[in-house]
């Protein structure tokens, strides 16, 4: 949770989606109903998009790929594709930088406990 | 002199960070701070400086040494791995971490670097020296990779100064050996392309470099002629800046991929509004990249009937385009070829970094449950509780009341937790659980900002139980087992109701 609160921070899309997600878990609703009106958006454009050699399978592997990063990415649903990949790169670097800090945290709080005895 | 720097350079990064802290840097900040309550995270501040000293204590928790650079199995923590080995600067490392994320082309020599100077933990002047070395060696660029690598650049001039003036920065594409260690050469060339002061090919390509220099050098009110003459002064005012080029490079390292079919006037257009991406996130300056490319692509195509068909293929660019973004953040993608594939590499990678913040927030909330989390920070515990009376009733009632009451609950606990008189109440009150251990007070009173805190967690249940076990099993050793157990439910209550 503290980690989400710290990821929720910047002013990405997908972080104003977490931050969303945040308050509604902290007011008890469980509507995690986000805006999916642009998924039929993003299925249509799918096809054309993905690639000129793209057939019928590739086409529908792809796009269940991408719905499944849709879902993990927050606020993904709403986005079509390129901005769902532009959100996906923030994402995993914001990821990479938490992981990064909570592992120095740990390390530190680690010796420092190792150094009170 | 290596330690010297290495000295300097840490706080160096760290201050002009906390100077520019963006997006990923703030989230930095904001990831301690949220862990921990304002003080503290200024301690966790000096603390993480300090770590710097003891980080021949700390092993590296991965290993990933790969001379290839390639085959790095990313469950091990790759981007992690080097910082790891990096806790001399967390604030070097955590821009490493972007570094490496943001152009995952350079992670090869990235990774090179360690291996460069052999063992222990580089220096920033460790690294600076193998970037060069790595620099000097490369030569040759390929056309399509135009990455605006504008710190990576201006680190090079900054250090290799008159021998990469003297590279080349050929169209061909051969890849030394010692790009080996390289993910994707063409970054490095790239890198190396920008940093040539004779940029003897397309004049584009340097004036792409001129554009990330003017977006580097907040210069993006002028639009740069292209041309030879505006890179030596670029270099100079690199050389100028080269602490700050240092530190820009890993703040502003992108690994943004452009069609390589740039005209004048993208340059121009681009030069327009580097003000707006200085420094900005990796995919913030894909967006502007987007921008212009719509830009450079109207100013291009002009057949109406092939309208539909442009925008199709400008939307397929700017897809693929994305795509290579991530293969370069994701690491062990670059020999993926697919969508497909890589999209499952890509997914794959997305829930391994979040199950691994799950984890390590897990790990934070047990081991050291005096961090504060939320607005707990904000309690101030003898406001609201005065001087408790030596009776077990009334903290009990407090307690209870407590419960009743939702702001005061924390404070309550709180002050119940700080306050020696009120420990001796609640070991009363805790009789019935039998954790009576009042030679415990004194060597536990630290425990009780762990029992606060865990109180403060659930207030809302019918944890009364639950607390008493929490406050008792802190009057025990904080790294005990029964703390775990008892931190594991606080963590995963304040999960639930938060």
């Amino acid at each position: 949770m503290a980690a989400e609160m710290g990821l929720a921070r910047s002013s990405r899309h997908w972080s104003r989606a977490l931050r969303r997600r945040l308050l509604l878990l902290r007011r008890g609703t469980a509507s995690d109903g986000c805006g999916c009106q642009n998924e039929a958006l993003t299925s249509s454009k799918e096809g054309g998009d993905l690639g000129v050699g793209a057939n019928e399978e590739e086409a529908v592997e792809v796009e269940a790929r991408v719905r499944a990063l849709q879902r993990l990415v927050p606020g993904g649903e709403e986005l079509g594709t390129e901005r769902l990949f532009e959100e996906t790169a923030d994402y995993i670097e914001a990821l990479q930088v938490q992981v990064s800090a909570m592992r120095t945290l740990a390390c530190l709080l680690d010796e420092l406990r190792e150094k009170r005895g | 002199m290596n330690s010297g720097s290495s000295d300097r350079s840490p706080k160096c990064f760290l201050n002009q960070n906390w100077d520019r802290s963006v997006d990923h840097i703030s989230q930095f900040g904001s990831a301690l701070g949220s862990f921990m309550s304002p003080q503290s995270s200024f301690e966790l501040e000096r603390g993480l400086q300090r770590l710097g000293h003891l980080s021949e204590e700390v092993p590296p928790q991965s290993h990933f040494m790969d001379s290839s650079g390639n085959s790095q199995p990313w469950e091990g923590n790759l981007a992690l791995a080097h910082l790891d080995q990096f806790p001399a600067d967390p604030g070097f490392a955590e821009r490493a971490a972007r570094f490496s994320s943001f152009d995952g082309q350079s992670y090869g020599w990235f990774s090179g670097q360690f291996e460069l100077p052999g063992s222990g933990k580089p220096s920033t002047a460790a690294i600076i020296h193998s970037l060069t070395a790595s620099g000097l060696q490369i030569g040759h660029l390929e056309s399509n990779r135009q990455i605006p690598v504008s710190n990576g650049l201006q680190l090079k001039m900054n250090c290799a100064g008159p021998a990469i003036s003297r590279e080349e920065t050929s169209l061909s594409d051969p890849i030394p050996a010692s790009n080996g260690k390289k993910r994707k050469a063409p970054s490095k060339s790239k890198e190396k392309d920008a940093a040539s002061p004779k940029p003897s090919t397309d004049p584009p390509k340097v004036a792409d470099e001129e554009d990330s220099d003017t977006k580097r050098c907040r210069s993006s009110g002028k639009i740069h002629e292209i041309g030879i003459d505006n890179v030596k002064p670029k270099l100079e005012q690199n050389d100028g800046a080269r602490s700050n080029g240092n530190d820009e490079q890993k703040q502003r390292k992108a690994g943004n991929d452009k069609p390589s079919e740039p005209p004048k006037d993208y340059i121009h257009v681009r030069a327009r509004r580097g003000q707006a991406t200085d420094s900005h996130s990796l995919a913030e300056r894909v967006c502007d990249e987007c921008y212009l490319e719509i830009q450079m692509l109207a100013f291009v195509s002009v057949d109406d009937s092939d309208h539909s068909s442009t925008v199709h293929q400008v939307r397929r660019e700017k897809i693929s385009q994305r795509m290579k973004l991530l293969q370069d953040l994701v690491p062990g993608c670059s020999k993926v070829t697919g969508k497909a594939v890589m999209l499952d590499e890509i997914i794959n990678y997305v829930q391994s970094l979040q199950r691994q913040v799950e984890f390590l927030s897990m790990k934070l909330a047990t081991v050291n449950p005096q961090l504060d989390f939320d607005n707990l920070a904000n309690l101030r515990a003898k406001d609201i509780c005065g001087p408790v009376p030596n009776s077990a009733y009334s903290p009990e009632m407090s307690m209870v009341s407590s419960y009743a009451d939702v702001p005061q609950q924390k404070d309550i606990l709180h002050s119940i937790a700080t306050n020696g008189m009120d420990f001796h109440c609640s070991m009363n009150m805790l009789d019935s659980t039998g954790h009576q251990d009042l030679n415990a007070h004194q060597a536990c009173l630290g425990g009780f900002g762990d029992a606060s805190s865990q109180l403060g967690f659930f207030w809302e249940d019918d944890l009364q139980n639950i607390v008493q076990m929490g406050i008792g099993q802190d009057q025990e050793t904080v790294g005990s087992s029964h703390n775990f157990h008892g931190g594991t439910s606080p963590a995963a209550q304040m999960k639930i109701e938060l």
